[in-house]
Parts: structure tokens; sequence; C-alpha cells
């Protein structure tokens, strides 16, 4: 069933179209040739699009995302967490004329056709109207809420489920070596660690089985070595100087790329086995 | 299980060992080569020509159709030799011709201004307005054109790295989610498909106001006004140096490297399996004209 949220007819002199041009995901490509798949990779449920005119100023696009949960409404926020924060939502990013924020199952993005102080300001109004009256307060996914703290950088976290997502946050193989599927939950996010950076990738799987079987694909493709017991820690230096350290926990594939040293990697992985276990609940 | 044959990894990339003139490019190697003595002239197998002007584009990103004007006949008198842009424009097209038009349709869409001014060269150069048509998307016009010219804008893409100028035939190929991901490795097959081969003679890529990063829906801070056209004879070169401009401008912007992801490997098996053109940089030759300042390459 459809939400329902009003849309203003006018702000500061721009009026918006009368009805919106619905896409579903049976019409997708033909609004966004070669930009669906990204929304198809979430839970999308449909789209709204209004466009509002003003005579010699930027026209300015409102799309309103209905996803099937919060947490892929977040997510595909996620695709891009730079930005200003703007306090639209329950997240919001703002730059160069575009809004983009998340609240609850929804997702919005309202671009200015040239950012202009007038066209800012219109927007962001138009934007603050829609967020107060979309329905209910969204959760963020468990994997980003039980990310450890410390370290790490807020606006290079992206939560997601498919390869194809992966490939562009970290281009990791053509083969899906992580059996990453619609099912499987994942985050990768950026750390601060003692000697610079790192990277941080956690996926989730159905069961430890699919956990296994993606880490024993992982290792033999990626680091050409065997399956490493669980709960066990396996460091790797690769190419570059780079450290790679991986670590299987029930139903929770942990890896950390691009560490400089075997310490920071380690470290950075049992923090967040840690975190993302605490209680002894798992996920 | 699933039995994974070793397929290519991150790590080929950073070795060199698969696609090492992109993983070049983008500055993936862990250990980069210096530029090697194939920057001397007589190893250059192709030729790339970049156009800027600073007054190309106003504040409110549109378009100064004069200077644009100048620009087109500026770089393709480059590309043909010529003096003349009306017999630049000839050497590539006679009267007879049927001219199919790519454009980038939408989606941070080649400029209206380019697309006219080219249709407007055209017809200057004795095509007649009917024989130059819009052969972007899978309505088959294509198929009734003697030569088709690309005139893609300039953007990353984030299914497939980059989608400029091997991307802008994918319409052609009748179905686009096939050369998506992985698959995008195969775009080149489609320049060869029997419609299309031997009809491409100059490619022409809208370089005004180019997007760096999450193509193709537009986020403007991705955005910036490099006010060029680039264009040249062979595809896969002129790919190669828009994707350098692209990897120059999101390291500058990150001040870090920030490789295209994923790689548009298309670009090397459009070299290397579809033999399209040269995607090696240190073989391509790069002829900058007008305004330099952040030329990026």
């Amino acid at each position: 069933m459809r939400a329902t949220y009003e849309v203003p007819r006018e702000v500061n002199g721009w009026v918006r179209t009368e009805h919106p041009r619905r896409v579903t995901a049976a019409n997708i490509f033909d609004y966004m040739d070669g930009a669906g798949e990204l929304y198809l990779a979430y839970a999308f449920v449909g789209l709204d699009v209004w466009k509002f005119t003003r005579a010699e100023a930027p026209e300015i696009l409102v799309e309103i995302y209905e996803m099937g949960n919060s947490a892929d409404a977040f997510g595909v926020l996620s695709f891009d967490l730079g930005g200003e924060e703007v306090g639209v939502g329950q997240k919001s990013v703002y730059g160069a004329g575009l809004l983009r924020f998340w609240q609850g199952r929804h997702f919005a993005r309202i671009l200015a056709e040239a950012e202009t102080p007038d066209a800012k300001a219109a927007l962001l109004k138009v934007g603050r109207s829609i967020a107060s009256d979309l329905p209910g307060a969204g959760t963020l996914p468990e994997l980003v809420v039980r990310l450890p703290e410390a370290g790490l950088l807020p606006e290079s976290v992206h939560y997601f489920h498919r390869k194809m997502c992966l490939d562009y946050f970290y281009y990791l193989a053509d083969d899906n070596i992580l059996n990453l599927n619609k099912e499987t939950n994942a985050v990768i996010a950026d750390y601060r660690t003692a000697s610079g950076k790192a990277k941080l990738l956690v996926v989730q799987y159905d069961s430890s089985d699919s956990c296994a079987e993606a880490s024993k694909s992982f290792h033999a493709v990626y680091l050409r070595k065997g399956l490493p017991e669980a709960g066990a820690i396996r460091s790797n230096e690769i190419e570059g100087g780079q450290w790679v350290s991986s670590l299987r926990n029930a139903n929770l594939l942990l890896i950390v790329f691009e560490g400089e040293s075997q310490k920071d990697c380690e470290e950075l992985l049992q923090a967040a086995v840690s975190s993302l276990t605490q209680g002894g609940k798992g996920l | 299980m699933k039995d994974h044959a070793p397929g290519i990894t991150r790590r080929d990339f950073i070795r060199g060992t698969a696609f090492a003139a992109l993983s070049t490019t983008l500055g993936m190697k862990a250990a980069a080569e210096a530029p090697s003595a194939a920057a001397e002239e007589e190893k250059f197998t192709s030729t790339v020509f970049i156009v800027r002007d600073q007054k190309a584009l106003d504040d409110l990103h549109r378009v100064n159709r004069e200077a644009a004007s100048e620009m087109l006949d500026k770089v393709m008198c480059a590309v043909a030799g010529k003096e003349d842009a009306k017999a630049a424009w000839q050497t590539f097209v006679k009267p007879e011709d049927t001219v199919g038009l790519m454009p980038t349709s939408h989606l941070n869409a080649t400029h209206n201004e380019i697309t006219e001014l080219v249709r407007e060269k055209l017809t200057g150069a004795g095509i007649p307005a009917k024989n130059i048509v819009n052969a972007q998307g899978r309505s088959g016009v294509h198929k009734t054109c003697t030569v088709l010219m690309p005139l893609p804008n300039l953007k990353a893409h984030w299914l497939t790295g980059f989608g400029t100028v091997l991307k802008n035939y994918i319409q052609l190929g009748g179905n686009p989610p096939a050369y998506h991901g992985e698959n995008s490795k195969d775009l080149g097959r489609i320049w060869n498909m029997p419609d299309v081969k031997g009809k491409t003679k100059v490619v022409i890529v809208d370089a005004l106001r180019p997007l760096f990063d999450k193509g193709p829906q537009v986020d403007p801070q991705y955005l910036w006004h490099y006010n060029g056209i680039i264009a040249g004879t062979d595809p896969i070169a002129v790919e190669a140096v828009c994707v350098k401009i692209v990897q120059a401008k999101r390291d500058a912007f990150k001040g870090e490297s920030w490789p295209l992801s994923p790689p548009p490997i298309c670009l090397e098996a459009a070299d290397k399996e579809y033999h399209l053109g040269c995607s090696d940089l240190a073989k391509i030759k790069i002829v900058k004209m007008g305004w330099e300042d952040g030329a990026l390459v």
C-alpha cells in the first residue's frame, strides 16, 4: 500500500506540477536508464516525481522513493553520505544544489537545476515540508548501529546487499567471491587506525554455513589460501605493503582491507567483532 | 560450494598483471612505473585533441554558443588536419551519407547546443538536413545510417566505472543490462556488430561540464566546468584520455588516490579483444588547444 504525504503546491514562487509521475520497478529504466539498478539493488517499491518551476529560475526536481523497509531507505542514502547535514528528515546531506534525506521507509532526492541562493532556500523548504509529512521514523540497520565507533569515518559508511554495490564502493573481483545477494546484509566503512587508515567490510549471511562458504570462496580466490577456522583471525600481507585480515563469527564475515600493519587490521577486527556481537546475541 | 575459477581480482590491478594499462591510468598499481620512453613521437599510435575555452559556460552552467561553435571548428580542423572547418567536416562525411548523431540522451545529457551545432556544421558541409538523424536509442535508426557520430557527455558511471564513448552505443546492442557490471567488459562487441562496424569516423565528446562520480544520475557536487571538447578518430584513445581526465579530477577532489570503481575494464578489452583502438596512454599523443589551466592531462 502506498504511503500518502503532502507535497506543497507552491514554495517561494516555485509551483509544482499537478500530479506526480509514478515510477515502478517495471518502468524505472524508462525514467533513468543506467541508474535504476541502484534502487533495484535495494527494496525499491516505487518513486514519485514532481517538478517545481518559477519563471527565470532554475527548475527543482523532487523525487520521493518508497522503499520496502527503513534500513534500505537509509542504504540508498548511504550510497553517498558526503555533504552538509541540513537537518531534514532523519538524516540529510546537501551539496551543490542537491538535497538527499532519509525518513522512515522513504528516501528523497531534491535537485535544483542550478544552485542559486533562492533555489537552495526553496528546495530546503520543500524538503522540510515533505519530511515532516512522511510517515514513521525508521531504524538504522543493525550492522550500521553496531559498527565500532572508535576511528570510524562516518561519511564513509555504506549499507548494501548486492555485489554491484560493493563493486562501486570497493571493487574486489569480477566474480561474486563473497556470494552477495539480495538477502545478504553488508556494511563497509573507513577507519582511522594507529598507522593510518583501513577499510572494514562486514557481511551478514543467513546462516553460519553460508558464511563459511563465502569465507572459503574469498580466501581461495582473493588470498589463494584455504578456509581458516571459525573465530580465528587470518592476516596476509599483499601487494604494496597492504594487509588484509579476516574473521568469521557465526553468520558474520569480517574483512579489513588496506591496513598499514597487521596490528592495525587485527585490532580493528577485534573491535568490530566485539561490537557486532556484544551481549552474545549475535545478529 | 561454488567452484570458483580464479578470476580477475583487485590484486591483479595492484600488481598490474591484468589490465596493466588501465591500472596505471587509474593509479591502482602498487609501484607505478615512471613514464617510459614511449612518450617519444614515433611511438604514438593515436592522437586525441582537446580544445578548451574559459568562456564556454557561464556561472549558471549555460553554454556560450559562439564559444562552443569556435571550439568545434578548432577541434575538427585539428583532427582532420585541415585549415578550413568546412573541409574538416567533409573529411569525415560526404553529401550522400546518412549521418546518425549519437548524443547522450538523458541523465547528464549532451548539451543541446553541442548537438545542434554539430547538425549545423554538417549541413554547412553539404549534408542535406534530412540526412542527419538522431540515431540514439533502440529504434534501429542506426541501421540506415552510413556514418555514426558519437557525441557523448563525459561521465563516470557507477555500474561500469565509466560511461562515455564505449557506452555511447549500448542501446545499439539491444539489451543494455547485458552490458552492465562485469559484462561491461564486452561493450566493445557492440562496435563490431554488422550494423555498427566501420561507421564511426570521428568521436566528439562534450566535456563542458563532466561528471566525475556516480553517473549517470547527477549529483552536482561531482560536476565541474572543464569547458572542453575532446575529439579524435580513435574512439578508444579518446575514451582513454577521458578516463585519465576524470581520474585526475577524482584524485584532486579527494586529495588522495580515488580510483574509478568498478574499474572500466571495457576500455582495455576494447583494445585487446575487440581491436577498436589504442587504450594505452603511453601510445596516445594528446594535443591541447585553448585554455590550459586545469587541463588535468
